[in-house]
């Protein structure tokens, strides 16, 4: 009973995982500035490798059979997943920011922006 | 979407398609072939074969085995390559000082505190790679160049004056480079060594007993397996490749003024 439930939830994390995954590449065609692209790649990140790599630790947790391996393989996925959630914001923040102090990508559209307000750091 | 992007995705998706059931269904000959040859079978009974330990190489792992033990003097100039090269790097730009302030402050806070927390997984990753390589795949190559991102890692995040002022400098790379060297070297005489003095024979870089020089390395470390010589190449060269590479980067990173001097004594040799 308890495998079928951590299967089922592994699964749902993973089609949430699809559609973030899809929004993603979507919004990375069609929104109209750098820093909005970003947004889309970084919502891909963490909503569409993050989330389904802890739903793949939940699958593996619950498929009975494969053996002990089995908690090797969630454990290797849900470190991967901490890292991940670690790193790939560290990594668009890095690139955003660089976008912004050098100037190269437009800004426009844009409705507000507050780092100007405070002197451009 | 007009019409012309509609028909170039339909037809890419469709050479996919075809390519794909051309070669699962054996179109561009055999996938793997289904019987093995007679050295590589040689090869997966006589890698870790405790019962016929003349032909052995007591390593869990075939790659390891054949790379370090079975054909290890090919592997030694095959990595000296990479040491040479690296000397040569720092041969040309001889003559160079590391300086301290010449600014940089690095990225942000955001991307230092994660790269804190990454720094010190990054090095335990790299030597389990390294220590492992007799028994997953890996190797001290691998474990190495794993290693060498840090370096990479830290002069971009940090700055490359936090990576001297940290002690990380060219002269203490270069030590450890010719530590790692000297511990491979010694590595695949010590049998040698060790048959001299005890009037046996041995040959240079072997690794367990063979016909006609019963010498071998240790082989158990408590309850694991070490492979003999392969725990100490893998280490030992992991200790090399990351030095080098790393001190490659470093000089190769060098600030126009800190490079100056080499610049100018060049001019001079013309």
């Amino acid at each position: 009973m308890i495998d079928l439930v951590l299967v089922v939830a592994g699964l749902v994390l993973i089609s949430i995982g699809v559609f973030y995954d899809f929004v993603g590449a979507i919004g990375l065609l069609r929104l109209p500035n750098f820093y909005t692209r970003l947004h889309a790649a970084t919502a891909g990140a963490i909503g569409g490798a993050v989330v389904p790599m802890i739903g793949t630790a939940l699958v593996a947790l619950g498929a009975d059979y494969l053996g002990p391996p089995r908690f090797f393989l969630a454990g290797a996925a849900f470190a991967s997943s901490i890292l991940l959630m670690v790193l790939a914001q560290a990594g668009s923040h890095a690139i955003a920011r660089a976008a912004y102090i050098s100037g190269e990508a437009p800004r426009e559209p844009i409705l507000h922006d507050a780092l100007k307000d405070r002197g451009g750091e | 979407m007009n019409l012309r992007e509609a028909v170039i995705a339909v037809s890419i998706a469709l050479m996919i398609a075809l390519l794909a059931y051309t070669i699962g269904a054996g179109g561009l000959g055999p996938i793997a072939p289904s019987r093995l040859r007679d050295l590589a079978v040689s090869y997966l009974i006589n890698t870790y074969n405790p019962w016929n330990i003349t032909k052995s190489a007591l390593s869990l792992e075939a790659v390891t085995a054949i790379v370090w033990d079975y054909r290890g003097l090919d592997t030694f100039f095959e990595t000296s390559v990479l040491f040479v090269s690296i000397v040569g790097v720092a041969l040309v730009f001889r003559g160079y000082r590391e300086k301290l302030g010449l600014g940089g402050k690095g990225l942000s806070e955001i991307v230092k505190t994660s790269t804190k927390v990454l720094t010190p997984l990054i090095l335990i990753a790299g030597i389990s790679i390294a220590i492992h390589g007799h028994l997953t795949p890996g190797g001290g190559f691998q474990g190495g160049s794993f290693i060498a991102v840090l370096l990479v890692l830290m002069s971009v995040v940090f700055s490359l004056d936090f990576v001297i002022g940290s002690g990380l400098t060219s002269s203490k790379l270069l030590m450890l480079r010719s530590i790692g060297l000297v511990g491979v070297l010694s590595t695949s005489v010590a049998l040698v060594v060790l048959g001299i003095v005890l009037g046996t024979h041995a040959y240079i870089f072997q690794n367990i007993a063979r016909e006609g020089s019963p010498l071998s390395m240790p082989t158990w470390l408590l309850d694991r397996p070490t492979g003999g010589t392969l725990l100490f190449f893998n280490l030992f060269e992991a200790l090399a490749v990351a030095a080098g590479l790393s001190l490659a980067f470093l000089v190769l990173s060098l600030r126009e003024s800190e490079v100056e001097e080499a610049l100018g004594e060049s001019e001079w040799y013309e």
